[in-house]
């Protein structure tokens, strides 16, 4: 393992501490708790549906980087691949409420799951009302009809776009979980992994893909994919993804879609933009238009090499949300 | 007899002897099923509660008591059981009466409340092989005990027994959530351990009835 850090134990602590102290005035941490981040200057009398998000450490800029203005008000991070435990989340979601209610927005994994749903219980009784939305963009991760088992990955970026911009633009708690819910329902993903991520307390990786191997379908923590083959070109792989998604959601011509390719951590710009001229080619040939193309990076895991298409079918109002004006410090495309 | 808030922590006692008792029983039932940690959850997650409704700065009212509880099981054991059967203890104690004690009435109320929130949590319907194919036979015995004039202890037994007689009916049923849904076919024949845990519990609450009304 070859990691810049100090102690492994650490690693997540460390990481928070220089979030802060690089972005002391976007970000600030509540309850003497550095995994409960908000939004720093939230005004706290806007008439504004609150939205909090949490997951793992270990997927930079997601989950904490897409807290900021137009986008989601606070954040619990976990330890590495590990959810926020429910006082976290409760206590972020005390500290952002204005009223209003809020939105629980995060990936479809069983902890999450199970913690955001005991925040929940914890924030009722404090008088909070809350509404819970999951990410489920990971089209490989089950079969069509089984969608509320699929994974949450790259793909969430729209839907915490939209509903940032919904909340933005004042709408209640039903209206913004009903954006999202939309943009949730519109998202397929597929992802490739070149080699494997290594958790810092484990220090191993802990499975292995072949020096000529990739894995099609695999999941931001190593979650086993579709099928494992001998590594193709860029044009082969986003052809393959492509397939997966465009199988799974059909998009007639004429349509309007936002398409993000994500790098999994350590896969540079280059090939993330070798891969979109593909599939830009490939969609544009369907008389698909597309729009707010994002290429970086959205959802990592850790040191993997790999990346994943994602493409979101738009409506006008979800057009409309993906134009509103956004930023954070660690958000990728302003 | 109705229940107190006292009474009320002798049910937890009662209820955490149970699973202490049956602990080996869940984990070997767990193991078939899931992961096998069913048995220590249960176990943790019922001694924390007796920890802390013991607490001298515990809430004077059961309500908030039930609540605080609640938080404190799903604290101690963040597993996917340990956090339904917290949902239900939150649930009973947002359903508990702001004043007086617990009549059979007032138990049903809090009973429903506690299944429909695990329900809710859970995101599983009767008939997919988990806690809530003990719960609803044991919640109906409730209201049909309630309905012929049974008071809380008549009521606990009746909820009592219809869990237990549940929980061999799922043997014959299909897992379709969590780790279990992995085993398919294989897991007809084998009752489900969430199930097992909801009567094993529900019997320490039995037991108390039995102790405390015999005196």
């Amino acid at each position: 393992m070859k990691k810049l850090m100090n102690k492994p134990d650490q690693f997540v602590t460390e990481m928070l501490e220089g979030i802060l102290a690089a972005h002391p005035d976007e970000l600030q941490s509540v309850g003497n708790d550095l995994h409960c981040l908000v939004a720093v200057g939230m005004d706290a009398a806007r008439r504004k549906v609150a939205i909090v998000t949490g997951g793992g450490s270990g997927h930079l800029p997601l989950f904490l980087g897409f807290v900021g203005p137009g986008l989601l008000d606070g954040v619990a991070v976990g330890n590495v691949f590990a959810s926020p435990s429910a006082r976290q989340i409760a206590q972020v979601t005390s500290a952002v409420d204005r009223g209003h209610g809020v939105l629980f927005l995060y990936g479809n994994y069983s902890g999450d799951v199970i913690n955001f749903g005991m925040a929940s219980e914890m924030a009722d009784v404090s008088g909070i009302r809350t509404v819970h939305v999951t990410g489920n963009d990971d089209a490989a991760s089950s079969v069509k009809g089984e969608e509320d088992k699929r994974r949450g990955v790259a793909g969430i970026y729209f839907a915490y776009k939209a509903a940032g911009a919904a909340a933005d633009e004042g709408l209640d708690l039903e209206g913004v979980a009903r954006v999202t819910r939309k943009a949730v329902d519109r998202t397929r993903t597929v992802g490739v992994a070149l080699s494997p991520c290594i958790i810092p307390e484990v220090g191993r990786p802990g499975f292995t893909i072949g020096d000529n191997e990739m894995e099609l379908g695999m999941g931001i923590h190593g979650e086993k994919g579709i099928s494992r083959t001998a590594l193709k070109t860029a044009d082969e792989t986003v052809d393959a993804m492509l397939d997966i998604i465009l199988t799974d959601m059909p998009i007639p011509g004429g349509s309007t879609v936002s398409v993000l390719v994500n790098g999994l951590g350590a896969t540079p710009r280059e090939e993330l933009y070798i891969l979109y001229r593909r599939v830009h080619k490939i969609l544009v040939g369907k008389g698909i238009t597309l729009r707010r193309v994002r290429i970086g990076e959205f959802a990592t895991s850790m040191e993997m090499s790999g990346a994943s298409v994602s493409v979101i079918l738009l409506d006008e109002e979800l057009s409309h949300y993906l134009d509103c004006a956004a930023s954070s410090p660690l958000f990728p495309c302003p | 007899m109705d229940l107190c808030r006292n009474d009320v922590i002798g049910v937890f006692d009662a209820m955490s002897r149970s699973v202490t008792t049956g602990k080996d029983l869940l984990t070997s039932l767990d193991a078939d099923l899931g992961d096998g940690d069913l048995g220590l959850t249960m176990v943790n997650g019922f001694y924390a509660i007796c920890q802390f409704m013991a607490r001298d700065d515990a809430p004077a009212d059961t309500a908030q008591l039930l609540m605080q509880a609640g938080f404190t099981m799903a604290e101690t054991v963040p597993s996917t059981m340990g956090t339904l059967v917290s949902t239900g203890i939150i649930r009973a104690g947002k359903a508990a009466p702001v004043r007086g004690d617990i009549d059979a009435a007032a138990g049903l109320e809090m009973f429903r409340a506690a299944v429909e929130g695990i329900a809710v949590r859970s995101k599983a319907k009767r008939g997919e092989k988990t806690l809530l194919d003990a719960l609803y036979p044991a919640l109906e015995a409730w209201e049909a005990a309630l309905s012929t004039g049974g008071d809380i202890a008549a009521c606990m037994d009746a909820a009592s027994r219809a869990a237990d007689l549940a929980v061999v009916a799922t043997a014959g049923l299909l897992s379709v959530h969590g780790k279990a849904a992995v085993f398919g076919d294989q897991s007809i024949g084998k009752p489900d351990p969430g199930a097992s845990a909801i009567a094993m519990i529900m019997r320490g609450a039995r037991e108390w009835f039995l102790r405390s009304v015999t005196g």
